[in-house]
């Protein structure tokens, strides 16, 4: 019920503001009903960043806000600060603030390639905040029937798990998030985007790759997505839109920056960590990507080689069982004192009903982990091998 | 009232929507078609919800104890994951973790305890966690689960963290001590 009141205040304020609006730089005043979006954006992201979700890596953060800095006019910072963050959710989404913060998932991050793409990303919804598209969207619902139809569409109409997402999000991190712009405005953050990192030396074509990359994923992966970025037709309208753009504008000229190593030696972590989030999630295809994915950069790593053990266990369709032992096996040669793999394997013997080597397996894990906050259950284990086994 | 809804079914997780009117509670309640007997409570309110039992005395938002029974063949709200007939305890409280970490609704959520049970006869586990919601009211959530044939049955009880959670956590173990299966299967 806020949002709707919310939004019907600033319907009624605005009465007959114009849409033509220029983007912020120099000589920027903000009007009545965008210090209110401001406002209400700040209150948004105030539950947002103490909802436990946000990742909290500063060293993260800080190059992630390096690379917006590079694609934003000191003019223009000026007015509106840009700021980005990140949001531990496996999902496929970024989302702006009117007032120049920006969102992150951890699950569109992991999927990138380098620093180009990210470049990509963060300008198009830079361009959102810059534009004032949030402001033009609300001025442009010229009546009430077609206003309510749309906040319908933001808040719950979606399925998915969307009504459930408005109330973390709000109704303008639902509509960014969610819903997007209209199609002429998302088309100004393509264009406008791609000027922004070519502006800062990014080889634009790696602009379309990151999409066709999503695309590809959400295709062999039948992703279903409630968000802007995880649905497939909003995908597809970006790659139209770079390769167009680029073959108008930047034919024959040559690419730029890539950073590939810097960029995945950041992300890294998130990488690892979102993988264990498509895990919760049972996506564990997608988890075993972002594994492997992490291994590529980590090859000697333990743990991911016990999460994709884990991933097997979970899994547990035929032949798995045999997977998740190799991989356990593999984390413990690369790391003999890291104890969730020999829980991993003390698991599948203890069900498989070896029970001496069950035992074994999870009296090591228990040594090894002296604090485990399963050590209930695992106790309970190791009693019942010895039950079995003395019989 | 939409928060009330939305809290409540975020609690009630697998059971989905209240289905039944409400009605004064006290007693022995059984229901044959869901395979489950339990005392309980006078001075409460009781109704049916899609797969189980939802009861509370002072309102959903207050306090609230669910019992619920979840085809383990069926998806759960959030994650992907199923259960499993043959899973051990630790792996079925392992999947419920899993629906609440991919819930966005449970903010600042966190584990504090998870340990096996018995649950009348039956091996299963125990949870405690706490979460927040929006407008950062901390709850606190003991959760009792296990796995019988193609069932997972689970009983819990929700409450503010502060002064609501204790003053009914006695009324919601007496419950729970009450809890039968009607058949094994």
């Amino acid at each position: 019920m806020r949002y709707l009141l919310f939004a019907l205040s600033l319907l009624i304020f605005q009465g007959c503001a114009t849409t033509n609006l220029a983007p912020i730089s120099k000589n920027f005043m903000s009007e009545d009903d965008e210090k209110r979006l401001w406002a209400r954006s700040e209150e948004e992201e105030d539950v947002l960043d103490k909802s436990g979700l946000i990742y909290g890596d500063e060293e993260l953060e800080s190059y992630l806000n390096e690379v917006a800095a590079k694609l934003v006019s000191p003019d223009t910072v000026e007015h509106i600060p840009i700021k980005i963050k990140v949001i531990k959710n496996n999902q496929l989404n970024a989302f702006a603030f009117p007032n120049g913060v920006i969102y992150i998932h951890t699950g569109i991050l992991a999927r990138m390639e380098n620093e180009a793409q990210l470049a990509t990303l963060i300008a198009h919804e830079m361009v959102h905040s810059t534009h004032r598209h949030m402001l033009k969207q609300f001025r442009d619902i010229k009546n009430k029937t077609a206003f309510l139809s749309t906040l319908q569409v933001a808040i719950g109409g979606l399925g998915g798990g969307v009504g459930d997402l408005a109330t973390l999000l709000g109704t303008l991190g639902t509509m960014a998030a969610v819903s997007g712009y209209s199609k002429g405005l998302e088309t100004e953050a393509d264009m406008e985007g791609l000027k922004a990192i070519v502006a800062a030396g990014y080889d634009f074509n790696e602009a379309p790759k990151l999409f066709m990359h999503l695309k590809k994923e959400i295709e062999e992966e039948k992703i279903q997505e409630p968000f802007f970025f995880g649905t497939h037709p909003r995908i597809k309208e970006r790659i139209k839109n770079y390769e167009s753009f680029i073959n108008e504008q930047y034919s024959g000229q040559k690419g730029g920056i890539i950073n590939r190593e810097l960029f995945l030696e950041k992300i890294k972590d998130v990488i690892f960590d979102n993988a264990k989030l498509d895990l919760s999630a049972g996506r564990f295809n997608i988890a075993k990507n972002g594994v492997d994915k992490y291994l590529g950069l980590n090859p000697d790593d333990a743990k991911a080689y016990c999460l994709l053990g884990e991933i097997f266990r979970q899994k547990g369709e035929e032949g798995d069982m045999e997977k998740a032992r190799e991989y356990y096996q593999k984390a413990i040669s690369n790391d003999p004192v890291y104890p969730e793999s020999y829980k991993g394997m003390g698991l599948i013997f203890f069900k498989q009903g070896e029970k001496i080597k069950a035992e074994d397996y999870l009296e090591q894990y228990l040594s090894l982990s002296e604090d485990a906050s399963d050590r209930g259950y695992i106790e309970e284990y190791i009693k019942q091998c010895n039950k079995e086994g003395g019989q | 009232m939409r928060k009330v809804i939305l809290i409540t079914l975020l609690l009630v997780g697998m059971a989905g929507c209240v289905t039944g009117l409400w009605s004064q509670a006290g007693g022995l309640y059984s229901s044959t078609p869901l395979n489950f007997s339990v005392d309980l409570p006078a001075g409460w309110m009781k109704s049916k919800i899609t797969n189980g039992l939802i009861i509370t005395r002072d309102g959903v938002l207050l306090q609230h104890i669910i019992i619920t029974r979840h085809d383990i063949n069926k998806e759960l709200p959030h994650t992907k994951k199923k259960f499993k007939k043959d899973m051990l305890p630790q792996e079925a409280a392992e999947v419920i973790i899993d629906d609440m970490i991919t819930d966005t609704t449970f903010l600042n959520f966190e584990i504090v305890e998870n340990t096996p049970a018995k649950i009348a006869e039956f091996s299963g586990f125990k949870l405690v966690s706490t979460f927040k919601n929006t407008d950062g009211l901390k709850y606190k959530n003991i959760q009792y689960g296990f796995i019988n044939g193609e069932w997972f049955y689970s009983i819990y009880y929700v409450a503010p963290q502060r002064y609501y959670f204790d003053k009914d956590i006695k009324t919601f173990e007496e419950v729970f001590k009450s809890f039968r299966l009607i058949k094994m299967t």
